[in-house]
């Protein structure tokens, strides 16, 4: 009896648990549960701009922030990583991927028929009974529709790029994008490494990516080091226009009509143009590639990106003949006995210079010393100044680059799935596709032609094609 | 920037009179007055060209960098987009709306301080160009013309950005046509208005065109980014709402293929998307501090 009634339990609960998958597929697969998620996805994301993403729940609180239980229930001071988060995209991928694996047989399965006909227009054909049928798929041809189905009472054809599998070959790629989102979010991880001149460094993370630890044998210090060799800064002359406040001035000048165009041109009209850092990569005793990276030009090695992403400039300054070297960075209070107020070194210029007239220059190199926001010194390397009676000599001023390097082996998938996913997007919106569902009665004696047309695409003017079959119709019986 | 100030001067007043025609048609319904309006939006499209152009020559890039300069590109995109509507489906009507809205964002611009409007030197993050293109144009002389991902990443964006404010004004339309409709006036000046159906397919055109650049904007400003700083996303506020407004429009087409979310429903959809654009636009750039602040 136990064995009979623990079976039923078990019944039942297989039936229940197999009622709940259908539930789940029917709502996933469901068009609907796509707009309400897509629509909770927009109000989450909303959430996410409100709070300030990346702070301290304790220091929020302490700021005045509102709404502390759920910003500490929902993570929201670090949504995008949150539970609720992830979450939400599974349940975006599962919506997609369900309603991708349901519709397949129904977009790619050999097309029967087209459903129900009801023809929309009517063209008396110039032709005899007999001759109507080859005479309208010859006309249909020239049109550009292809015959795919026919059935007893009517056939089916098709002209431009079938809609349906296109929308459902974007959606697999959005598929392949959110894979490589996941790829990203579980095994990314970043860092930064400022290089010195003529030295090597070695990646080494503070942090890796959710799942490396996985990876059997995986070590986050890479086995190779970068060295840089040279490091310049380029620097663009840019004036300042000096723009008349007069309406009528500006009207003239504009027209041509006036050539008063003043330029304002001062050291600070020198801009950072570019910087580039010549990096080798190096192993032991080779090296194993070398290349200049710049801003926008990163180095790409062993599954790393390197960019270049700052310039942190340094200082030794040497106070009277204080045997003690103090160091500082651009920007950075330098306290100095015997100075009234904390100086502030930097910019340093050092590099070329483009001017106005396309002639390069090389810049002299000095740091401007500043006190309150004005400037009181310059100092070339070596050189000294006075401050306040106080002798300050500049020892050494050294730029070096700043690198953050990446690891993200959800890249490629994400690249290429995203073109794939824009190509095809554009073909389906901007496309054309047509659908000529088709009989011919007889009436009177004379064959009509009864047709419907279906269409899909920015492109698609289903007036256009009904004359153009018109013309092609006519164009033969003449 | 003296020549782009002059031709945004004359633009302004060619949309003010552009957007009076438009309105003087649908109010008095004569067909000179219409012809007069097309004329007009057509210089002022021209105008607005001649904005960018200049704007290019004088800045040394593509003419995207500031809030000024992006609106001029919004204006230009609108136009455009209203013209190409105009001439495939013939209604005038339409464009004393979508006019209206393009001299609103005139005065918009028109308004903003200086600092906003003048051309500045793009920061070494921003100059990117394709190399490859570069290599096409150089034994034309032409390589400093070449373009990168930051002005193909703007100018997808707002192209997109075109598409949903002309679906904006049709929607507006449509909820005012179909009210007319149901109380069965005729006549009137929502006479002159087509059907409150085909209004609403124009809107579902109008997104469907915009939709696609809106993701190649997305796309190409996540290829740049990772390009540039080294993460494709990071959540900044201008990234996010970015996605945000993709979705609404994604549940605006997913909803028009499940029955009975067109009209009405849809129309609501489109507006609410085309908040999201405004907030998108200009509510991040004020509100929100991050990388794309145009305002900071």
């Amino acid at each position: 009896m136990k064995t009979l009634a623990a079976n039923s339990n078990v019944a039942k609960f297989l039936n229940a648990w197999n009622a709940f998958c259908r539930w789940t597929e029917r709502k996933l697969s469901s068009m609907y549960t796509s707009v309400y998620v897509l629509a909770v996805m927009a109000l989450f994301f909303m959430t996410g701009t409100i709070f300030p993403q990346g702070g301290e729940y304790e220091e929020y609180a302490r700021a005045g922030g509102g709404f502390l239980a759920l910003v500490n229930a929902f993570s929201l001071l670090d949504f995008f990583t949150s539970p609720v988060f992830l979450i939400l995209s599974i349940i975006l991928f599962l919506n997609i991927a369900v309603c991708a694996w349901k519709r397949y047989p129904l977009v790619f399965q050999t097309k029967k028929d087209a459903g129900s006909f009801a023809p929309e227009h009517t063209i008396e054909l110039p032709f005899t009974v007999s001759d109507a049928h080859e005479e309208v798929k010859k006309a249909l041809k020239k049109a550009g529709f292809r015959i795919i189905a026919r059935n007893a009472s009517y056939a089916v054809a098709e002209k431009g790029l079938p809609y349906r599998p296109l929308t459902w070959l974007y959606h697999a790629g959005l598929i392949a994008c959110l894979l490589g989102f996941a790829l990203t979010y579980f095994f990314a991880f970043e860092g930064e490494m400022r290089l010195k001149l003529r030295e090597a460094e070695t990646v080494m993370p503070e942090e890796t990516g959710r799942l490396m630890g996985l990876l059997r044998g995986y070590t986050p210090h890479s086995d190779f080091h970068l060295f840089l060799d040279r490091f310049m800064t380029e620097y663009a002359e840019s004036p300042r226009l000096e723009y008349p406040s007069d309406k009528l001035s500006r009207l003239a000048i504009g027209l041509g009509w006036s050539k008063n165009i003043a330029y304002e041109l001062t050291e600070n009209s020198l801009s950072v143009k570019d910087w580039r850092a010549k990096i080798k990569v190096i192993k032991g005793t080779r090296t194993l590639t070398e290349r200049f990276v710049e801003i926008n030009e990163p180095l790409k090695y062993g599954g790393y990106t390197f960019y270049l992403m700052d310039v942190v400039q340094s200082f030794k300054v040497r106070v009277e003949d204080n045997p003690l070297v103090l160091e500082t960075k651009a920007g950075e209070d330098l306290v100095i006995p015997g100075v009234d107020e904390p100086l502030k070194l930097g910019p340093w210029r050092a590099g070329t210079v483009k001017r106005l007239n396309n002639d390069i220059e090389v810049l002299k190199s000095q740091v401007t010393v500043m006190r309150r926001g004005e400037e009181v010194a310059r100092l070339s390397p070596g050189g000294s100044a006075f401050i306040d009676g106080t002798k300050i000599t500049l020892l050494d001023a050294v730029e070096a680059p700043v690198l953050s390097y990446r690891y993200d082996p959800g890249v490629p998938l994400l690249w290429a799935s995203g073109v794939f996913v824009l190509i095809i997007m554009s073909l389906r919106f901007f496309g054309y596709w047509f659908e000529a569902a088709y009989n011919i009665e007889e009436r009177d004696g004379r064959p009509v032609l009864e047709l419907r047309i279906r269409s899909a695409g920015l492109m698609a003017d289903e007036r256009r094609v009904m004359e153009r079959l018109k013309y092609h119709i006519f164009k033969q019986a003449s | 920037m003296i020549l782009s100030l002059v031709f945004f001067t004359f633009s302004f007043v060619f949309y003010l009179v552009t957007a009076l025609l438009y309105i003087g048609h649908w109010v008095f319904k004569k067909k000179w007055i219409g012809q007069t309006a097309t004329t007009m939006a057509f210089v002022a499209l021209l105008s607005t060209t001649m904005i960018l152009i200049a704007r290019a020559g004088e800045s040394g890039h593509a003419p995207f960098s500031n809030l000024w300069e992006s609106m001029m590109l919004f204006v230009w995109a609108t136009n455009a987009g209203y013209l190409i509507l105009e001439y495939r489906h013939k209604f005038r009507a339409i464009g004393a709306f979508v006019m209206g809205l393009e001299f609103i964002a005139m005065i918009s611009a028109f308004m903003l301080p200086y600092r906003f409007k003048s051309a500045e030197p793009l920061n070494p993050a921003l100059q990117n160009k394709w190399h490859w293109l570069m290599d096409v144009l150089r034994p034309f002389g032409l390589e400093k013309y070449a373009i990168g991902w930051l002005d193909f990443h703007v100018f997808t964006t707002f192209i997109g950005y075109a598409g949903f404010a002309i679906s904006f004004g049709l929607s507006l339309i449509y909820l005012l046509k179909e009210r007319s409709e149901a109380s069965g006036t005729k006549g009137g000046i929502m006479g002159a208005f087509p059907e409150a159906r085909i209004i609403d397919e124009l809107s579902y055109r109008a997104i469907a065109w915009g939709f696609p650049f809106l993701a190649t904007g997305i796309v190409s400003g996540a290829v740049w980014a990772n390009y540039a700083w080294g993460s494709y996303w990071s959540w900044d506020p201008k990234e996010t709402w970015s996605l945000i407004t993709w979705f609404i429009y994604a549940a605006y087409l997913h909803a028009r293929v499940t029955r009975g979310w067109r009209g009405k429903r849809a129309a609501y959809i489109s507006v609410a998307g085309f908040l999201a654009v405004i907030f998108l636009y200009w509510g991040v750039s004020f509100v929100l501090p991050g990388l794309h602040a145009y305002a900071s």
